[in-house]
């Protein structure tokens, strides 16, 4: 359902934002069906911080 | 905003630690949309979601719409989009019907059965189904209606829960439509109440992946959600249906031959949400079929359609 995963540093030069949108997109988008992953604790702060690394590399 | 737009936070299955600011933000939308959900008419309601159906899924009619998401996006991997009605399952479902039957025709200890209860025997009754009981000020399902016969008669009422017996007795039962149109009344305030709490329930949020009726069936319909049902072997990529449709065609086969009620439906949709599914038969899922099947007014019942 998401965008693709790519351009992310050109999407997000800033990657606070980026952690931002998977701790809870619902914050800046109230219509998201993206899950809010650090707000509902789906995932940890690490995972979280995992992933954000990962994306960077996108 | 639209009323189907307007998604509300709901409780979440745990702790999450939102401050007192946030718990009185959320009363005041919740009521913010409740006040806004008075003011329209269901029929307005309907109506405003087939045109944003119809600007999601363009060149498509409400009568598409009973046929699934798959029939929509068949890029989802076309499984089902051969079989809207039951041609290679016909020796199943006549199985099924034939042992609902003898649910509907058992005599009671009084002499009288399931099908003395219904005028004309049940003959298309179920697309008056749900209905708003004024006296009890419920929402009475045709299983709820099912077992108040029962009730009335003396008799055990059957387990909502008993699918064995229940799915072929609801899909007998609402055989007895096949072809009808839907046409649920919502005529009185007091009906209302009931339909805008459905309605509520529709554009809540629940669960951990914090998803409402309309995100999947509205917002993102016709998309491909990617998780299958309990994931496993046989995982496929599921296009969203549109909410509109979707109630005409219930029980349906499941590809294992198996029955599934709406309300059952209902429960996996929840499950996928990552929240405890609210009972069978409870008020908060007996409201939100009202709601629910409204939307389909006009559209023809057909049972034991396969599942997609």
């Amino acid at each position: 359902m998401g965008p693709a995963l790519t351009g992310i540093k050109e999407r997000f030069p800033e990657l606070t934002k980026l952690r931002a949108v998977i701790w809870d997109l619902s914050e800046t988008v109230p219509n998201t069906v993206m899950p809010p992953y650090g707000k509902h604790r789906i995932l940890t702060e690490a995972e979280i911080d995992a992933v954000v690394r990962y994306l960077e590399t996108r | 905003m639209r009323w189907y737009a307007i998604l509300r936070p709901g409780r979440s299955l745990r702790k999450v630690g939102r401050s007192f600011f946030a718990q009185v933000s959320a009363a005041f939308f919740a009521l913010a949309a409740t006040i806004v959900a008075a003011q329209t008419t269901p029929e307005q309601d309907r109506q405003s979601l087939v045109r944003a159906l119809q600007s999601r899924l363009p060149g498509t009619q409400p009568i598409d719409w009973t046929l699934g998401g798959d029939v929509l996006a068949p890029s989802a991997g076309a499984n089902v989009l051969a079989i809207p009605f039951n041609a290679d399952n016909a020796t199943n479902s006549a199985d099924i019907l034939a042992i609902g039957k003898k649910y509907w025709e058992r005599k009671f200890k009084d002499g009288k059965s399931l099908a003395n209860c219904f005028p004309g025997g049940g003959k298309r009754v179920a697309a008056t189904y749900p209905q708003f009981d004024a006296k009890a000020k419920v929402v009475v399902t045709l299983d709820k209606a099912i077992n108040r016969c029962l009730q009335l008669h003396m008799e055990a009422e059957i387990d909502l829960n008993n699918v064995l017996v229940f799915g072929p007795l609801s899909a007998y039962a609402r055989s007895l439509s096949d072809g009808q149109r839907l046409a649920i009344r919502v005529s009185t305030p007091a009906a209302k109440e009931k339909y805008d709490s459905g309605k509520a329930f529709f554009t809540r949020r629940i669960g951990q992946q914090n998803y409402a009726c309309a995100s999947c069936h509205v917002l993102q319909v016709g998309r491909i959600f990617g998780v299958a049902e309990g994931g496993g072997a046989n995982a496929k990529p599921t296009a969203l249906s549109p909410a509109i449709g979707q109630a005409t065609s219930w029980p349906r086969l499941e590809p294992g031959g198996s029955v599934r009620t709406l309300q059952r439906q209902y429960q996996n949709c929840m499950r996928k949400a990552g929240a405890e599914p609210f009972e069978l038969g409870s008020e908060e899922l007996n409201d939100l079929e009202y709601f629910h099947t409204f939307l389909s007014n006009g559209l023809a019942i057909r049972v034991l359609a396969v599942q997609r």
